[in-house]
């Protein structure tokens, strides 16, 4: 079995083993298992890049016919940008179990068992790095769709406890949402085949010259809207806020930090590679539309009354970005959807995992019921979310700032889709939305940690005790704010301190994520120029 | 006009069901074995030779009931066959020997239960199959159309057979009323087609038509009357209302059969109708089968978001299923037996959706057998008190939604929409594109009711929660036992067959979905 | 290299030392320990510097990989100008940590405020001694993050967080204009050295156009980190900061950087007219409206505060007149004697436990130390001779005059009106510091309190600062230590004429001063001057509240206009499924007539198409 697979299918046979033998094991152990091969994972990837052999494109790449009768293949190949995503999807995961392996609190008492979550969560990395290192667009798809229903799951049962009905709608409309664009999108995959004959991504990217005129630019619109979906391109991001507000901490985590990343990877990856000319075509809109998401979501945030709302909406402001760089088709931008790509997870994970411990603390992430004044009440957490905050500015130095600058600058060359007009008119707009991002930002920090410290209104103690007789004898409705609302444990700091770590890194060495990316560029824009 | 010889070896699997079929009957009514398990070791020993027989026949097509053109007809020499065995043929063979022998073993839910006698069961199920048998071969109108009847009557009388179940014998009428207009217009259409172009050999209808000889008005008019009853027969719009009604009032397995077995015999027809003899009218046909088609999987699909009723659902989706199979049927002309082309396409998915949905129906049989209900609730948390069930029913719905892990079922999607987007016809792979989603809601909403843990789909589903459903989150522990005991108490013998059901189909599922070229290479 | 490498490295490691130190103790020994090894550090780099000497510099390129062409590497480089303002911003770090040592002796957060003076102070170092803009930019924007983090130290008090987030949010809006100017560069000269873009600016390399356009928006940056006018309204409001800040962030670091980033990149605002006019205009307001406002204000720090504003503004009039000498030989001297008052205010404000004039007054006795350097900082600040403030003051004024008469980078309206404005400016100055000084020092106590000089911690600092105060001046006499052209030291009839105006100001004030606060005899000028001309409520109107607005519009279309199409779509769907479910009426007559119907329909439609 080749490493690369083996990078692959190690999550979802660990997440097998773990549903029929789970019992043996306690679920503390159970999420350190899930952490581990994350980590096995990470490591082999990291492997597999530096045994790669001088000018391949594709480190470990392996080909097995696996579905002759329809020339479809079991074709995995891990450029530089599949690296990067690879790296991010293993390292975010793995915190997501380790996030886990701790007694579950009073919140998730009343919760399915934390064995299947973890099953859930190993499944959907799998998934991803499915659909990070595939080079067959149906392999593509079907891992592009394995993700889904987890997610769902992973939504609408460990979701917010408070509201039944609520989280299951949003569930709901996320799959639905995805589901229908990708299916778009998968009609688009196959007009091209049609075309090219095959669906080996890496053999269509040399035969694209021919896919011009009005049905390719259908098919790249097709495409474009599934990926646009899951990204999400605004106005298509309605389903995000839901989804975000109601997951768990760590299904917030895992939607922005993988989920979101498999749209913007097939724009970068799948998209732009294999219909170059039509995607000339549409890349202005892209870009507009992007540039209207980073406006809107700030304005968004500006004035969002919940805490993990807001950091959905800034999202969306971030993959404006994103689609902004795509939307030039320039070396720059494209290097930038991934590097914002990679910063936003990092960074937006710390975000959620922070708010989401908050959530399970305060039982809400109202700001009006959060309080105020967390620096005093937990500065720990305090001083990991205002890092979060200050990264999610885009402060240089930190990773989330050679992301937007790259973007600007692609917008600043104007690529083969602008003209200088149209070009410098969005990268002023989106200069604006970086200001109006600090003004919420700061806006929420002096809302939420500075201030006379306030208690939160807990309201998690209700539905505790309404759904669950089982927690009465743990039940803690008689706890002392101090003991209501404890700092980081040790789980938490380890996770806190890794996503900042590599935060300030990346911030201060770009080169490691840029150098693999420029790695991947030749062949990614090869049909643009 | 002189006919050949016939070929036994060909119509062998055909007749051995037949004939099969009509030991049983008599063996149950004059040696008086009254023997549930006898007639499904009778009828599974059948299937298992038609099956072996028709193995035999793979590789070279082979012909027979052939008649030699002579006299003044002779002119140009021509040599016409009613029964032709090919890849085609055997395809759709496979589909329906492995869905008749599920379907026999989920029928020994009914081993105990007094009011269904087993040996006209057996007889039915069996000459239907032989009939769906039969159509698969045929190449003729005639014989197409009594294989059509073959298939239909009998299974009428399957909806009616328990004795003193009314709505099961209110279905059947239904079922009988809406089987005899279908058939009726059928033969208006078929005989103009006669009338008009001298022949019922597929191969001379098409000679005439490429001659072009035949008054326009007339033949398409009698084209479209023929589809009409083939349309009827796997339940796509605008005759589809029969479906859920027979379905709802029909024992599980019947229902099962059905959806299947018989829907398989429509679309053989279907496919045979478009793809020979009328092959050259594919300007006529095409956009039609392409509006029944997005019409059918559409109204399937919506009617089955508000089913609260398992059987209810799973006749919907099968409504819609339908319009998935008609879909590649717009690229069935020029070399449709191409890779890319609609035949095989439209074989695959037939035999995927058989599969999935036998898996489906077999569960619910199972449920029904058990505790008598099948409304959605009764499912809850199945996965955790019988995991072969459980999974058996969650990958069946996977794979009907199309959705890994059930890979195979994505790839029926696939498998679908391809010839249509090759066919270029991009509208009815949007209508496809958006009925995935639509799909997906339902399934998705049964698959959550049924590997909930109970606790949560007590508080989900509905608020009444049943006394044996603790509120509070429980180990498997309590629900296994009432599981357990209710297997064994209510079904008692026919439960091992049933167990069987699942198995096979689940294993199937599985395995097609890690190697999926096992059925690709089976069906064409 | 090396050494321009730690001067930046080293407050870095401190902060992050400072951060894991087990007690306050270890943390202040980490703190001050690391900037005084910084400041040996600068010394030894900065000291070769002066005169014609060559300008070091290296860089590391191979860590920051390839962001697509043009590189980004972390290129550093240290001149004569570099030199000095190294040596004043490592100084007043070095003090700044020492007297906070006692100042915040009893603050239960002084490790993070430690280290991030530390990281402060390593920004600013690393703007100083950038060769790459980019290094410049992180620089820049880091001090940005921390003065932030420090005007926001005492978080409970809603001035201060209010103070610390108008403050970030005005310098970033300016500091976007940095960045596009970086990338625009980036794009027209293909590279990000600082060295370079200046090679190929001399060489005429870029269109003139882009010279304009660029010059334009680093003065944006400029104008924001400096506080001038229309972005001055942030400074004084960040003075509920813990004073130490406010004399780092006035003197040193922060509104420095804004006036250094201009004379770094002087050739471009020299090769464009109408950037130098706009940067003489912003000059000429902001000088005028600071002072103004200072001599109405009822705060000793805001005084200060303005007093920042308009100071800078005289830098900024000097680089408009074309002479970055001036300019950074102010910057040095207002660096050291600002600093001094800030600390000397901080040491007041610990003795009357309020920063108002009202709680003030008869400090002269009891405290010799604070007495004496507060008196020569101020006078310094009014430019007494032979002060280190009057030379610097002179230069620039004289640099005006210069232009004036014999043209130059500005045309010679310009210059002769920023000599004018300049001359008000010293009269307004001149009133200001006297009638502080009489509202501090003189009169009786207005209330109880026990005067007392500093701990030593506290006093060294205040002395240490006096001496350049008081000499700095020289350095202007040296002419060329800066490198470049001679120019006479000192302008006679300017200096007469200044000299003038301090002593006549200033003891008109004091004649004034004997009855009460001078400032009653603005008369209704004084509440517009302390409302500091409403600005701010027009920003409010016109930039704030519409922002909000659209917020909430924004808010409400989500809610109301794109989620009511999901919404929309998915009521219709189950409206469909309802009808559907009534059409299955278990009648089946209607299943039949439906089928004949839609069969009739087929058929008809085919026969139609045949003929």
């Amino acid at each position: 079995m080749s490493p690369l697979t083996l990078v692959v299918i190690a999550p979802a046979l660990a997440a097998l083993l773990i549903w029929w033998q789970g019992k043996r094991w306690s679920d503390i152990d159970v999420a350190r298992i899930g952490a581990a091969v994350s980590a096995f994972s990470l490591i082999t990837a990291w492997f597999v890049w530096l045994t790669r052999g001088e000018s391949v494109v594709h480190a470990g790449e392996t080909d097995y016919e696996w579905i002759p009768a329809l020339d479809i293949h079991w074709h995995l190949g891990m450029d530089g940008i599949s690296y990067c995503m690879v790296l991010l999807a293993t390292v975010l995961s793995g915190l997501c179990c380790l996030s886990l392996a701790r007694p579950p609190s009073r919140e998730a008492a009343h919760q399915p068992d934390r064995r299947s979550l973890v099953v859930l969560i190993l499944v959907i990395e799998a998934a991803s790095l499915g659909v990070f290192t595939a080079l067959d667009l149906v392999l593509f798809f079907i891992c592009f769709e394995l993700a889904l229903i987890p997610m769902w799951f992973v939504i609408a049962w460990w979701g917010d406890p408070h509201d039944p009905a609520g989280r299951r709608r949003a569930a709901t409309r996320f799959l639905l949402f995805t589901v229908l664009g990708s299916a778009l999108m998968f009609v688009g995959f196959i007009g091209v085949a049609w075309q090219t004959g095959t669906l080996q991504i890496d053999a269509i990217t040399w035969r694209t010259a021919s896919l011009t005129g009005t049905l390719n630019t259908l098919l790249a619109v097709a495409i474009a809207l599934g990926l646009a979906v899951k990204t999400p391109v605004w106005p298509l991001h309605i389903w995000l806020p839901d989804a975000h507000a109601k997951a768990p901490t760590i299904g917030s985590v895992l939607l922005a930090g993988v989920f979101l990343k498999l749209g913007t990877y097939g724009f970068v990856r799948i998209l732009v590679p294999i219909l170059p000319v039509p995607a000339e075509k549409i890349g202005p809109y892209l870009a507009a539309f992007g540039v209207a998401g980073i406006v809107y979501g700030s304005l968004a945030c500006l004035r969002q009354s919940d805490l993990k709302r807001l950091i959905a909406y800034s999202s969306v402001g971030h993959m404006g970005f994103v689609a902004l760089g795509v939307g030039t088709l320039t070396a720059s931008g494209l290097s930038a959807a991934v590097f914002i790509s990679v910063a936003h997870g990092l960074i937006t994970g710390l975000l959620f995992f922070v708010a989401g411990w908050l959530k399970e603390r305060s039982g809400s992430s109202e700001l009006s019921t959060l309080g105020s004044g967390l620096y005093g009440r937990m500065p720990w957490l305090a001083m990991a979310f205002a890092f979060g905050c200050l990264a999610s500015v885009g402060v240089p130095g930190l990773a989330g700032f050679w992301g937007e600058m790259l973007a600007l600058r692609g917008a600043y060359e104007t690529g083969p889709a602008m003209n200088e007009a149209g070009a410098w008119t969005l990268l002023g707009i989106a200069a604006f939305g970086i200001v109006l991002t600090t003004a919420y930002f700061v806006g929420l920090m002096r809302r939420l940690l500075h201030g006379e410290p306030v208690p939160a209104v807990s309201v998690g103690a209700a539905p505790a005790t309404a759904t669950d007789a089982g927690t009465v004898e743990t039940d803690t409705d008689t706890d002392t704010e101090a003991e209501a609302e404890p700092d980081l444990d040790r789980e938490e700091r380890v996770v806190c301190i890794v996503l900042v770590v590599s935060v300030v890194v990346l911030g201060l060495i770009p080169g490691l994520l840029s150098g693999p990316i420029a790695q991947a560029m030749p062949w990614i824009i090869g049909g643009v120029r | 006009m002189t006919l050949t010889g016939f070929d036994w070896l060909a119509l062998g699997p055909a007749a051995i069901v037949a004939v099969a079929g009509v030991v049983l009957l008599l063996g149950d009514a004059f040696a008086g074995v009254r023997s549930w398990m006898l007639g499904t070791a009778g009828s599974l020993a059948a299937l298992g030779g038609a099956a072996v027989a028709a193995a035999g026949l793979s590789g070279d097509g082979r012909e027979t009931m052939c008649t030699q053109l002579t006299g003044q007809e002779a002119l140009e020499f021509a040599e016409h066959c009613s029964f032709v065995v090919d890849n085609l043929t055997l395809g759709l063979w496979w589909i329906i020997l492995a869905g008749a022998v599920l379907v026999v073993l989920m029928a020994a839910a009914y081993a105990d239960d007094a009011s269904m006698p087993p040996g006209e069961f057996h007889f039915l199920l069996l000459s239907s199959v032989s009939g769906a048998l039969t159509l698969a071969a045929s190449r003729d109108l005639v014989s197409l159309v009594i294989a059509l009847e073959l298939v239909s009557l009998p299974s009428i009388a399957l909806v009616a057979l328990r004795r003193g179940d009314l709505p099961a014998s209110r279905s059947a009428w239904t079922f009988f009323l809406a089987s005899v207009t279908a058939t009726a217009i059928t033969l208006m259409g078929v005989s103009m087609v006669y009338g008009v172009t001298g022949s019922v050999f597929f191969d001379g209808i098409r000679d005439e038509v490429q001659v072009g000889a035949a008054p326009e008005t007339v033949l398409r008019t009698g084209v479209i009357l023929t589809l009409a009853g083939l349309v009827f027969k796997i339940g796509a719009v605008p005759f589809h209302m029969w479906v859920p009604d027979t379905y709802a009032g029909a024992p599980v397995p019947v229902a099962a059969y059905l959806s299947v077995v018989s829907k398989a015999a429509g679309i053989a027809g279907l496919l045979l109708v478009l793809s020979k003899p009328f092959g050259t009218l594919v300007e006529l046909w095409s956009p039609l089968v392409a509006v029944v088609a997005g019409v059918t999987m559409t109204v399937g699909n919506v009617a089955a978001l508000r089913q609260t009723d398992a059987i209810g659902l799973l006749a919907w989706s099968s409504v819609a299923q339908a319009g998935f199979v008609v879909a590649p049927m717009v690229a069935l002309a020029g070399d449709a037996g191409s890779v890319d082309g609609g035949l095989p396409a439209a074989v695959r998915y037939l035999g995927i959706y058989a599969l999935a949905n036998l898996a489906a129906f077999a569960v619910v049989a199972l449920v029904r057998a058990r505790i008598g209900r099948t409304d959605i609730a009764a499912f809850r948390g199945l996965l955790r008190s019988d995991r072969l069930a459980g999974f058996t029913l969650a990958a069946g719905l996977l794979a009907l939604a199309g959705f890994p892990p059930a890979i195979i079922g994505l790839l029926a999607k696939y498998i679908a929409l391809r010839p249509v987007i090759f066919y270029g016809d991009g509208l009815l792979a949007v209508v496809m594109a958006v009925n995935v989603m639509i799909g997906l809601a339902y399934y998705l909403r049964f698959l959550a009711v049924v590997i909930a843990p109970e606790a949560e789909t007590a508080l989900q589903l509905d608020g009444s929660a049943p006394d044996d459903a603790p509120a509070a989150p429980t180990g498997p522990g309590t629900t296994t036992r009432t599981a357990t005991e209710a297997s064994a108490t209510v079904i008692g013998s026919g439960y091992l067959w049933l167990r069987a059901a699942l198995a096979l189909t689940l294993a199937a599922l599985v395995i097609t979905s890690l190697w999926p070229d096992l059925i690709m290479q089976l069906l064409i | 290299m090396i050494g321009l490498a730690l001067v930046i490295g080293l407050p870095l490691l401190a902060a992050l030392v400072g951060l894991a130190m087990p007690n306050r103790l270890r943390a202040a020994q980490v703190a001050v320990g690391g900037a005084a090894a910084t400041w040996v550090v600068a010394v030894v780099v900065a000291l070769p510097r002066f005169g014609d000497a060559e300008p070091v510099g290296g860089s590391w390129g191979h860590a920051w990989g390839t962001l697509s062409a043009p590189a980004v590497t972390f290129a550093l480089r240290a001149d004569s100008m570099s030199a000095a303002l190294l040596l004043l911003a490592a100084t007043v770090a070095l003090l700044v940590q020492l007297y906070s040592v006692a100042y915040l002796a009893d603050d239960s957060q002084y490790r993070a405020y430690a280290a991030i003076v530390s990281l402060f102070s390593a920004s600013m170092h690393a703007v100083v001694v950038a060769n790459d803009l980019f290094v410049l930019l992180i620089g820049w924007e880091m001090m940005g993050v921390c003065s932030y983090l420090l005007i926001a130290h005492y978080w409970k008090r809603s001035d201060a967080r209010d103070g610390a987030a108008k403050a970030f949010l005005m310098t970033r809006l300016a500091d976007v204009g940095l960045l596009v100017a970086i990338i625009a560069l980036g794009q027209a000269v293909d590279s990000y050295r600082i060295s370079d873009v200046l090679d190929a600016v001399a060489a005429g390399e870029l269109s003139s156009a882009m010279i304009t356009t660029v010059a334009l928006l680093m003065l944006l940056a400029a104008v924001g980190k400096s506080a001038q006018f229309p972005l001055h309204t942030w400074l004084p409001d960040a003075m509920p900061g813990p004073t130490p800040i406010s004399a780092l962030i006035h003197s040193a670091t922060m509104v420095a950087a804004g006036v250094y980033l201009i004379a770094r990149m002087y050739p471009l605002f020299a090769d464009s007219r109408s950037a130098t006019i706009v940067l003489g205009l912003i000059a000429i307001v902001t000088m005028l409206i600071g002072a103004a406002f200072a001599l109405a204000q009822d705060d000793l720090k805001r005084v200060l505060a303005w007093s920042t504003v308009s100071q800078l503004a005289y830098m900024f009039a000097a680089l408009a007149v074309g002479s970055v000498v001036a300019a950074i030989g102010h910057l040095l001297a207002h660096g050291a004697f600002k600093a001094l008052l800030f600390l000397v205010a901080g040491s007041v404000a610990q003795i009357v436990r309020s920063t108002a004039f009202i709680d003030m007054g008869g400090l002269r006795r009891g405290l010799p130390v604070t007495f004496v350097t507060g008196t020569i900082g101020l006078a310094a600040l009014a430019g007494l001779v032979p002060l280190s403030g009057f030379f610097t003051k002179d230069a620039i004024l004289g640099a005006a005059s210069d232009s004036a008469h014999d043209g130059g980078a500005a045309p010679s309206w310009l210059a002769w009106s920023i000599l004018v404005a300049g001359l008000v400016t010293a009269v307004l100055t001149a009133a200001y510091v006297t009638r502080t000084w009489l509202l501090v020092y003189g009169g009786e106590r207005r209330s109880p309190f026990h005067a007392y000089d500093p701990p030593s911690l506290m006093r060294w600092p205040l002395i240490v600062l006096a001496v350049p105060t008081v000499l700095l001046g020289i350095a202007v006499l040296e002419p060329g230590w800066l490198g470049g052209a001679e120019a006479e030291p000192v302008h006679a009839w300017i200096a007469v004429v200044s000299t003038l105006i301090v002593v006549v100001v200033a003891g008109l004030t004091w004649l004034v001063g004997q009855s009460g606060d001078p400032a009653v005899r603005l008369g209704p000028a004084r509440p517009v001057l302390a409302r500091e001309f409403g600005v701010d409520a027009v920003y409010d109107r016109f930039a704030v509240r519409p922002t909000l607005d659209a917020a909430d519009v924004v808010l409400h279309a989500d809610s109301d206009v794109v989620d009511a199409y999901v919404r929309g779509a998915s009521s219709g769907t189950m409206t469909a499924s309802r009808l559907l479910r009534w059409a299955q009426n278990h009648n089946v007559q209607t299943y039949i007539t439906v089928a004949v119907v839609g069969v009739a329909v087929a058929a008809v439609l085919a026969g139609v198409s045949a003929s």
